[in-house]
């Protein structure tokens, strides 16, 4: 009786298939994958000519944009998933997804604003479309939080799947659009699309650290799902 | 399609009427313009600016002050719907959700509209400007722009705040990051590069067809 309970809740993906071998053998791979990409960054690639050290920030920052992209993609599932199918897992995945996008997106305004103030001589500016679409992500992913903290336990998963929908099709519509824009005036620099990573250091770097960082977020969104899936069933 | 139309039209006639009736989402987003009107030409005097920045920071402003004047139409029209139980009604009577939506959805955009043609006005008026903005096609464009946005947004969202623990604060909470694109790509439309401003305009027709679209889907899961 007791085993075939066990082998409905595998089938069912509820929190109690969370298997340990597995996530030890998951966790230990993007640990090794994050180091090696530290020990390239802080090792292997040269110093950058015009910016120096100040340019291996760059490496965390595009690594982080990529891993807030990946938690948009599960957001925009997850919310879609609720609101089709009424499926608490999906609610789980939305609630991890705008966490950890929460997370990235600030290292990436954060390590921006480092970077900027390096380079630019000014932390943040309303001029740079790019700058201003991060920080519009970044007002979602707080929103999204704080609406799951405020609205009643009933309402939170319906509500929050509403906003994560309309927050993440939002997303594409405004960072591609800055695409179409005149590059005159922008300050940011739009390093891979006009083959700025020349060395091949500087590319296999930046490849596996993007790699390393959107494994981890995706990790992380996966724990932080199955601790909400827990939390679900405790209640 | 027809009878969503008939009823979309109903429902718009029976809230303007109530309004008429009242008066009160009118008189008090035309209070909110002027109010923040007043303070915040007091500020641009305060600092001493020039007649031309004057000009340029003018359509900002008068967006700002629409944005705040929108938020509390919005907030309030969804707090009737809540007290008064009249949206129960209605879905209980199995009215469209669609129809439902798109009434909601014009009758904040007439009302936003009147609050954006006194922020026109009564804001370049008292920076000691002409309201050039609501003479041009593009401008009076670009605020039905910016109002139905921020229609079709409230629309969706009003419901969601209203069952929210601090409702009032919260419906600013939610419609930020979704009107700050709006608001960017208008001001750039009205005192941006003038060789970008088909890039914006085309920024703020996608985001108008997207977040009304949205609407329309995601309406019947807010209010159910």
């Amino acid at each position: 009786m007791m085993e075939n309970e066990n082998l409905a809740d595998s089938k069912s993906g509820s929190p109690d298939s969370f298997s340990l071998p597995v996530f030890t053998c998951v966790t230990l791979f993007i640990a090794v994958w994050v180091t090696y990409s530290q020990y390239l960054i802080f090792t292997v690639v040269p110093n950058e000519v015009t910016m120096g050290a100040v340019q291996r920030i760059f490496y965390f920052h595009v690594g982080s944009a990529f891993a807030t992209y990946a938690a948009t993609a599960c957001l925009l599932v997850g919310s879609l998933g609720f609101l089709t199918l009424k499926s608490k897992n999906f609610d789980a995945l939305q609630l991890a997804a705008a966490e950890v996008g929460l997370l990235f997106c600030s290292i990436v305004l954060l390590t921006g604003m480092i970077w900027a103030q390096s380079a630019w001589n000014i932390a943040f500016s309303f001029k740079e479309p790019r700058l201003v679409s991060t920080l519009v992500l970044w007002l979602l992913f707080v929103a999204l939080v704080v609406l799951r903290k405020f609205a009643a336990r009933s309402d939170a998963a319906s509500f929050c799947a509403v906003f994560g929908v309309l927050g993440a099709i939002l997303v594409p519509v405004v960072v591609y659009s800055v695409k179409f824009l005149s590059p005159v005036g922008q300050l940011h620099p739009v390093v891979v699309e006009h083959d700025g990573l020349r060395e091949a250091s500087f590319r296999v770097a930046f490849w596996v650290t993007n790699g390393a960082l959107v494994a981890m977020a995706l990790l992380f969104i996966w724990l932080r799902k199955k601790i909400a899936s827990l939390e679900e069933k405790n209640l | 399609m027809t009878g969503i139309f008939f009823c979309t039209v109903k429902l718009l006639r029976k809230d303007l009427i109530i309004e008429t009736r009242r008066a009160e989402l009118t008189v008090m987003s035309l209070m909110s313009v002027i109010g923040l009107s007043i303070i915040l030409s007091y500020g641009v005097w305060l600092a001493g600016i020039s007649q031309s920045q004057k000009m340029e920071l003018a359509p900002a402003l008068s967006l700002s002050v629409l944005f705040m004047a929108a938020l509390s139409v919005i907030g309030k029209f969804s707090e009737y719907d809540e007290k008064s139980g009249a949206l129960d009604g209605l879905l209980v009577a199995k009215v469209s959700s669609d129809a439902l939506y798109l009434a909601r959805v014009a009758a904040i955009f007439l009302l936003t509209s009147i609050a954006a043609f006194a922020s026109g006005l009564v804001l370049p008026t008292l920076l000691g400007l002409v309201p050039s903005l609501l003479l041009s096609w593009h401008g009076a464009l670009v605020f039905c722009g910016v109002s139905l946005g921020l229609a079709s947004v409230g629309a969706t969202l009003a419901p969601i705040a209203v069952r929210v623990r601090a409702g009032s604060i919260f419906l600013l909470t939610l419609m930020l990051p979704l009107v700050i694109p709006l608001f960017f790509a208008s001001c750039e439309i009205l005192s941006g590069n003038p060789s970008t401003r088909d890039f914006w305009w085309t920024l703020l027709a996608a985001l108008d067809a997207v977040y009304l679209a949205a609407g329309l889907w995601l309406h019947p899961h807010v209010v159910r």
